[in-house]
């Protein structure tokens, strides 16, 4: 492949699989958050 | 009165968890177009440089809008147009409007998974032949009509139809946990395995890389030219599955104190990352045909139903081995993904009326889906493939972009409500959204989706669609017409006594999260 081709690529599949893998961490980190404080 | 307790109790105990809400909003979002629209429109709009306005289009339009609307569901208590009309009576009709684009939208959609379904058994044994376009239009749809004639059925096309209307609609009888949550369960993970298999085939084939670099070479001239950014903004618009009431509906399935934002962020993150990885998939696949046929890339890169049903069968008629296996897993993906975004389409139609009439959900699923099973009919017959095009082309062109900027008018300008609606999301969700998401719904998303619909409208009106005849376009225009009708005489009719008070589970965003 091209090296501007698989920058964009890269870049592309970072930034947005990047977001998924962020908004799925912090539902389980606020999760995790809410049974802890629910036991207290 | 009694009748309204009735529903919501009906609706305490028929809701999402917040895993199946999210597997429900994915398999709606995640439909036919993610596989078949944005590979071609990244394609012919920059490469790798469409990304970015792609990924600014998410955050600032395709994202806020979704949680716009699952918040008006949650905060409302109610399917589309009940939330909608508990917000106020004056913008009710605007979600009537979306549930008639909805009805719309559903009756050809489903022709097309019947189409699809079709596709899987003929991949066995490759029975398109070498000359898939003439088997598709001739052998199978037999659309050697004028277009604007119906002629008669095209049972090859009826019996799938007659499968897809039935799994959708014993699905929607089996209410939301048990029909809709668990279709989602099964559904999504099944489409990921079915396409990372095609993907991954795709991409160690010979020529793949030629078809990827095609796809991803950016072009950063695009981003000057302001067509990139309205085709992003459409391609976002299209993709989430908003503006046709199903995240409103979806959003009342959650129970109180659910967290909005944030879910709404997972399934919008996780459609466009399926997206992307389906552009890889197409893209290596054509690199692959035009290897093999020694021609130009540009020469076999088309969209839709060409792509899909004409190009897709000669990629797997070049396969070098396990041929059938590959069309069939590709059709059923295919099958797979449009089923779950059929269900959640005709779904809002279902709630909406079985919330007006007062009727119980299995009579709502029974009359809406058993009428529009009938109107299907209409694109299974011969003539059927031209007006599911033009319906196709001005439903979602103009009524689903137009009701979409009605919408985000009536509560940014209008009603004003958009404080009102975060501070009732944001104490339940993982994060906030503050001025930032309201500019967005304010000044980005209404002006965009007004020059998408003016620069269509304008092509229309030069250059018609499609080479169709008048009488043709005319019933494009005509199907346009009837849904706005539609959603007005829906409106305008009075809810029965009662009904629009709000549940007894329902609070203000204090009580939510106590």
């Amino acid at each position: 492949m091209e090296g501007g081709s698989i920058i964009a690529m890269l870049i592309g599949l970072a930034i947005i699989w990047g977001g998924l893998a962020y908004t799925i961490n912090l539902a389980i980190r606020t999760g995790r958050d809410r049974k802890r404080d629910a036991g207290r | 009165m009694a009748e309204a307790q009735g529903q919501a109790q009906e609706r305490r105990l028929d809701q999402f968890n917040r895993v199946g809400f999210i597997l429900a909003a994915v398999g709606s979002a995640i439909g036919l177009g993610n596989i078949w629209r944005f590979p071609y429109v990244a394609y012919s709009n920059g490469g790798g440089a469409f990304l970015i306005p792609y990924v600014f289009a998410l955050i600032t339009a395709g994202l806020p809008l979704l949680i716009m609307e699952v918040t008006i569901g949650h905060r409302f208590r109610g399917a589309a147009p009940l939330a909608f009309a508990r917000a106020s009576r004056k913008v009710e009709w605007i979600s009537w409007w979306q549930i008639a684009i909805s009805f719309v939208i559903s009756v050809y959609y489903c022709v097309v998974i019947a189409w699809a379904m079709a596709y899987s058994v003929f991949a066995v044994g490759l029975q398109w032949g070498s000359d898939t376009e003439a088997f598709l239009l001739g052998d199978f749809l037999r659309a050697n009509v004028d277009p604007g004639t119906i002629g008669s059925l095209v049972p090859s096309v009826l019996v799938p139809l007659v499968i897809v209307w039935a799994l959708t609609l014993g699905i929607l009888f089996a209410g939301v946990k048990r029909g809709l949550e668990l279709a989602a369960r099964v559904f999504i993970p099944t489409l990921m395995v079915l396409f990372f298999a095609i993907v991954i085939r795709g991409i160690t084939l010979p020529g793949a890389t030629e078809g990827l670099n095609a796809l991803f070479r950016p072009d950063f001239s695009g981003l000057a030219d302001p067509n990139v950014w309205v085709q992003a903004y459409a391609q976002i618009f299209f993709s989430l599955s908003v503006g046709f009431g199903i995240m409103s509906t979806f959003g009342s399935y959650l129970p109180r104190g659910s967290d909005l934002n944030n879910s709404s962020a997972i399934a919008a993150f996780s459609n466009t990352s399926f997206e992307v990885i389906a552009g890889i998939g197409v893209f290596s696949c054509l690199g692959f045909l035009a290897t093999q046929q020694n021609i130009p890339i540009n020469q076999v890169a088309e969209e839709g139903t060409t792509l899909a049903f004409v190009i897709f069968p000669q990629i797997i008629n070049t396969f070098p081995g396990m041929n059938s296996l590959l069309g069939l897993l590709f059709f059923a993906s295919l099958v797979v993904a449009g089923l779950s975004s059929h269900i959640s389409i005709v779904e809002t139609y279902v709630a909406g009326l079985q919330a007006k009439a007062g009727w119980s959900r299995r009579q709502s699923v029974a009359i809406c889906g058993g009428f529009a099973a009938v109107v299907s009919l209409v694109f299974t017959t011969q003539g059927g493939l031209y007006f599911l095009d033009v319906s196709d082309y001005f439903i979602n062109s103009f009524g689903l972009v137009m009701a979409g900027l009605a919408e985000a008018v009536a509560f940014a300008w209008f009603l004003r409500r958009l404080d009102d609606l975060r501070t009732y999301s944001n104490p339940m969700s993982d994060f906030t959204v503050g001025q930032g998401w309201k500019a967005a719904i304010t000044f980005v998303t209404p002006p965009m989706l007004a020059v998408i619909i003016g620069t269509t409208l304008w092509t229309t009106l030069q250059q018609g669609y499609g080479g169709y005849p008048n009488l043709l376009l005319g019933i494009g225009w005509g199907v346009l017409g009837a849904s706005l009708v539609a959603g007005l005489a829906f409106g305008a009719k009075s809810w029965a006594e009662g009904r629009l008070d709000m549940p007894e589970d329902t609070g203000t965003a204090r009580e939510a999260t106590t």
